[in-house]
Formats: structure tokens, C-alpha cells, sequence
């Protein structure tokens, strides 16, 4: 069964329709790309999974779970963790910190109580302290998360949302704005993640890392699906090269 | 304690008024802290000084009692008012409370007249009644000790508050409400229990200055109080309780050494205001503090992502 359904996901802005009618499922453990032209509906069809709009029409399923009645953070609390277009931190806050409040929805209850329960507040100090070491990010920690370079700003945004141990992870554009080598670094903590079992939906402009490593990709055009298939296939795909490439050559430059 | 030193009615009464601002300037801080201004803060103290005065008088209720019944019917209130107005953002939750605020006072002078009194208010408002032989009067030295002793009670659960786990998140509220959202966190639920417990704070600070003022009217509740409250917050600092509390000991000295040209009171807070904002934007606390760290400041290590090559195992 697939991890997330959606199921005829519409969703209209007065008169615009955003996205139309979408049908997508997510497998566990796979990174599935979505890609598409500027204004395709990637980010609404995002915004819609993860409750911050609700969708106009259609359903979306997580695990066989009707979903797209939540709110953002019951949706956040089912499991769904998601990074932003553009960087969203706590500023002002030490890196540790925005990873603490990352891992709000982590354990058995919700850490808020732990205003009684120190000790629970300690494990997930620790915790968050191994996820900045599991991201090198550990020589950082203390700084304001504001004052960070930007490729460590948007690897921290990344690392926030997998300190609530989600079971989906949505990125949305991770890599924009980064170096060569950022890119390789921040992918490879991805493809990491996976293999520690969680599911990745990744929106991405960057041809170069969408189609490295993802397994499946969804392309979107005008709000809707032209096609879903393997990164090869979606390469040829003749409807994608029309709408979203132009011409050909832009997969095989850099 | 200071009233030993300096003996007399008039410091006693102008220390247990340090009291009363310093829970209301701290509970003030506590709302800020998710981000809200509440411009009604004298209002609901206003709130919970009626109510208080008004079970005492006329159900003759202990003023144990009425002192947390104050503090709970202000709370009731801000839950209501807190729940609708808390998802406004900015300046427009500060607008509306403000509005608050003056419904606040004009429904306290207009309404009900036969027990609130009107635009003279509630005189002869019963005392705290004596516990364990210890008598409470007016200005009393052992009124000023119930303030002191609230007061520090107050002070102190706000600052654990803040200085733990639940403190983090507000903070992080105010910071961004949509990474909060997006990590699980119901933002209003914090900010609205943030918000009712400021105002129960206020509600009980009413309480117990309508005892040890012994006279209450709907003026005394003005959003003049409330201005004087933030004036308090942002030239003491906002960023640390302390901040609070030194804003208040500045602003009533000023207050006190200015009483013989109280037509300029307001000018004084408000140069000063306007002195702080543009020399020391965080507050007399924030400018001290700084000076300090940087004395002390490391310098921070390069920075270059990946540094060492560690990944999730």
C-alpha cells in the first residue's frame, strides 16, 4: 500500500485553478521527485499535503487515513514533516534549540509536558545534538540559527523537520541557492535519510540532483500530471520536453 | 527590607506599589513573549479589582477568596477575548485590545451603577483578613509584606515558566508561527494559555491593589496604565525579566522625583521611551548585558558546510 494517496486532489484560487485533479501515490521508502515549470502547482500541491490549504476538492490518504481535513500541526503530528522554499528558522534561537522544538512532536507525548519531566527535556537535547553531529553541523550548534552561512541555514531547515521523525519527509527546493559540492553533501544526507527509512517527496528545480537521485518522478504542467515515470523515461518524455524543458539539451548540459 | 530603611507611609505605599507594577510589567513581558501586545492589560487588572471589591462587599467573601476569584474571572475573560483575537497578527491584536481596554473602562463607570459605583467607584474596600493573627492594614508594613510575598511568587513562576521547555516554544512562536505549525506545534492553544495566564496575573494584581488602595474606580484602569506597564517592558528590556523589573524601578523613581510637575510625567516616558528606542534598542537590561558579553565575547569558528565528514549512520 502506498504511504500517501491522492486521490483527484483539486484546489482553486477564485478562479484559478491551481491544481487539477492530480492522482499520486508515494511508496514507502522512495524519493520521488516533483518537478515541473514555474506556477506548475508543485508547491500548492505541498501546501495541500502538509494542511496549509485545504484542498478544494479530492482526498488525500496517509497510510489509508484521510488527512486533508487536518490542520497543519495534526497533520505535522501524523507524521508528515516538510522544509520551506524559502528558509524559515528560528533566528534568533541557538541551532540546537530550533532542533529541540523541531523534535516538539518526538517520543511518547508531547514534549510540552516535559515542563514537568526534565529528564525528557535532557533526551531530547541529546537528541537533537546527534542529529546536528549526524548532519556535521555539531561545531555550530550554539550559534543563532540566523547568523548561519545559507547552505547550513537550509541544511538545518532539513534537519528540523526530521527531528519530529517523520514518516514523510517533504522538501521543497533544498538544494536552491547552493554550490556543487553543497548540493552533493546536502543530496547525499537525503539519499541517508531514505535509507534510514523515510520517505521523501522532493520538489526541486535542480535537473541535476532530481534526476540522480530520485527513483520516480511526477512532472506537473498548468496543474497537471503529464506524466510519472522512472528519471530516464521522464527524460524522453515527449509531453515533458514540450512543457517543461523546451528543448532537450537541458538535461544533458553541466 | 527597604521600608525599614527608609521608614514612613510614604515609602511603604510607593514599595508595594513597585509591587503591583512589577507583577503587572512581568506579566505584560510574559503575553510579549508569543508576539501579542495587550493593550488591555490595565483593563483586565481592572477586572479583577471590581470583582474582588464586589464579592467582598456585597457576598462578603475572604479576600483569600476573592483574590483568586479575581485573578480567575479576568482569565475567563481573556480566554474568551484571547481565542477570537489571537490569530490577528501585529498591530492589529494591539489595536483591538486597546479597544478593549476602553470598553473595559466606560462599561466599569456606566454600568451596574448600584454596585460598581460609577465614575466614583467602590470606596472602603475591605482588607485581607488577618491570618494567624497577622492584621493587614492600609499601608501597612504587613500589607507591604503580602505584596512582596505575591509579587515574588508571581516573578518567580514566570520565570520557570519561561526558562523551561514551555518558555522555548513561546519563543519560537513569536519567532514563526509557521515553522511551529509545521513541526506539530498548535500555536493558538500556546498562545491563548499564554495569554490567560497573563491575564489571570493581571486579575489577581487588581485584587490585591483594590484592597491595599482600599478605593477603586474605573479611571485608575485606563489605558494610560496599561502605556506606563509597556513603557516599563520595552525601556527596561524585554528580552529577560530582569528587564521588567528594572524598567519599573526607573519609571517609578522618575515618576516619584517628577510628582511635583506631574503635568509632564507623560513627557518624561515618553523622551525616555523615545531615548531608549534609539540608543539601546533592547532595553536598559539588553545594553548592560551586552556590554558585558562583549568583554567576554569568543570568537566563532570557521564555518564551512560538511566540515567534518560525518553522516547519519
Amino acid at each position: 500500500m502506498a504511504l500517501l494517496e491522492l486521490k483527484g486532489v483539486t484546489k482553486q484560487f477564485g478562479g484559478i485553478l491551481a491544481v487539477d485533479r492530480i492522482d499520486m501515490q508515494i511508496f514507502e521508502q522512495e524519493i520521488l521527485g516533483l518537478i515541473g515549470p514555474n506556477g506548475a502547482g508543485k508547491t500548492t500541491v505541498f501546501n495541500c499535503i502538509c494542511g496549509r490549504y485545504h484542498c478544494t476538492n479530492g482526498e488525500i490518504l496517509l497510510q489509508g487515513e484521510q488527512i486533508s481535513k487536518l490542520k497543519s500541526h495534526e497533520i505535522a503530528k501524523k507524521g508528515i514533516a516538510r522544509t520551506f522554499q524559502t528558509t524559515i528558522l528560528l533566528n534568533n534561537m541557538s541551532v540546537l534549540d530550533n532542533i529541540i522544538i523541531g523534535s516538539h512532536t518526538w517520543g511518547e507525548k508531547s514534549l510540552a509536558l516535559s515542563f514537568t519531566n526534565r529528564r525528557k527535556y535532557l533526551r531530547a537535547k541529546e537528541r537533537a545534538g546527534d542529529i546536528l553531529r549526524a548532519f556535521g553541523m555539531d561545531k555550530v550548534s550554539h550559534m543563532a540559527a540566523g547568523e548561519l552561512p545559507h547552505g547550513q541555514q537550509r541544511l538545518t531547515q532539513i534537519a528540523i523537520a526530521v527531528a519530529s521523525e517523520p514518516k514523510l519527509l517533504l522538501l521543497d527546493e533544498p538544494v536552491v541557492g547552493m554550490n556543487a559540492e553543497e548540493i552533493r553533501y546536502t543530496m547525499e544526507a537525503v539519499k541517508k535519510l531514505r535509507e534510514q527509512g523515510i520517505t521523501i517527496l522532493l520538489v526541486e528545480h535542480n535537473m541535476r540532483a532530481v534526476m540522480e537521485y530520485c527513483e520516480r518522478i511526477v512532472v506537473l504542467d498548468h496543474g497537471r500530471k503529464i506524466a510519472e515515470d522512472s528519471p530516464d523515461k521522464v527524460r524522453s518524455n515527449e509531453d515533458v520536453i514540450r512543457a517543461y524543458l523546451g528543448a532537450p539539451e537541458h538535461f544533458t548540459e553541466d | 527590607m527597604l521600608p525599614l530603611i527608609t521608614p514612613g507611609y510614604y515609602a511603604i505605599h510607593t514599595y508595594t506599589w513597585l509591587c503591583i507594577y512589577w507583577m503587572l510589567a512581568a506579566s505584560l513581558r510574559f503575553i510579549m513573549l508569543i508576539g501579542a501586545v495587550n493593550f488591555a492589560h490595565a483593563g483586565f487588572m481592572g477586572i479583577g479589582a471590581y470583582a474582588s471589591a464586589v464579592l467582598m462587599m456585597n457576598i462578603h467573601c475572604s479576600f483569600w477568596i476573592t483574590f483568586f476569584l479575581g485573578g480567575i474571572i479576568s482569565a475567563l475573560l481573556g480566554l474568551g477575548f484571547g481565542l477570537i483575537t489571537l490569530r490577528l497578527r501585529g498591530a492589529y491584536f494591539f489595536l483591538v485590545s486597546f479597544a478593549l481596554c476602553e470598553i473595559i473602562r466606560i462599561s466599569l463607570s456606566s454600568y451596574w451603577i448600584g454596585t460598581l459605583g460609577g465614575v466614583t467607584g467602590i470606596s472602603n474596600v475591605p482588607q485581607p483578613n488577618a491570618v494567624l493573627g497577622v492584621e493587614f492594614g492600609p499601608d501597612s508594613l504587613n500589607s507591604f509584606y503580602l505584596a512582596v510575598i505575591i509579587c515574588s511568587l508571581v516573578l518567580i513562576s514566570l520565570y520557570v515558566i519561561e526558562n523551561g521547555y514551555y518558555g522555548k516554544i513561546l519563543k519560537s512562536i513569536s519567532e514563526s508561527e509557521e515553522l511551529c505549525q509545521s513541526v506539530g506545534i498548535n500555536t493558538i492553544k500556546y498562545k491563548v494559555v499564554v495569554f490567560v495566564i497573563g491575564c489571570f496575573i493581571a486579575g489577581i494584581t487588581g485584587s490585591l491593589y483594590a484592597s491595599l488602595n482600599e478605593r477603586i474606580t474605573a479611571s485608575d484602569f485606563t489605558y494610560s496604565l496599561s502605556m506606563f506597564i509597556l513603557v516599563c517592558v520595552v525601556l527596561g528590556g524585554q528580552e529577560h525579566i530582569w528587564g521588567s523589573i528594572i524598567g519599573v524601578i526607573v519609571l517609578v523613581i522618575i515618576g516619584e522625583e517628577a510628582r511635583s510637575t506631574a503635568l509632564f510625567e507623560p513627557i518624561i516616558w515618553g523622551v525616555s521611551l523615545m531615548a531608549v528606542m534609539l540608543f539601546a534598542p533592547r532595553g536598559i537590561f539588553g545594553f548592560v548585558t551586552r556590554f558585558a558579553s562583549l568583554a567576554m565575547k569568543r570568537s566563532s569558528s570557521s564555518l564551512k558546510i560538511g566540515g567534518d565528514k560525518q553522516w547519519l549512520s
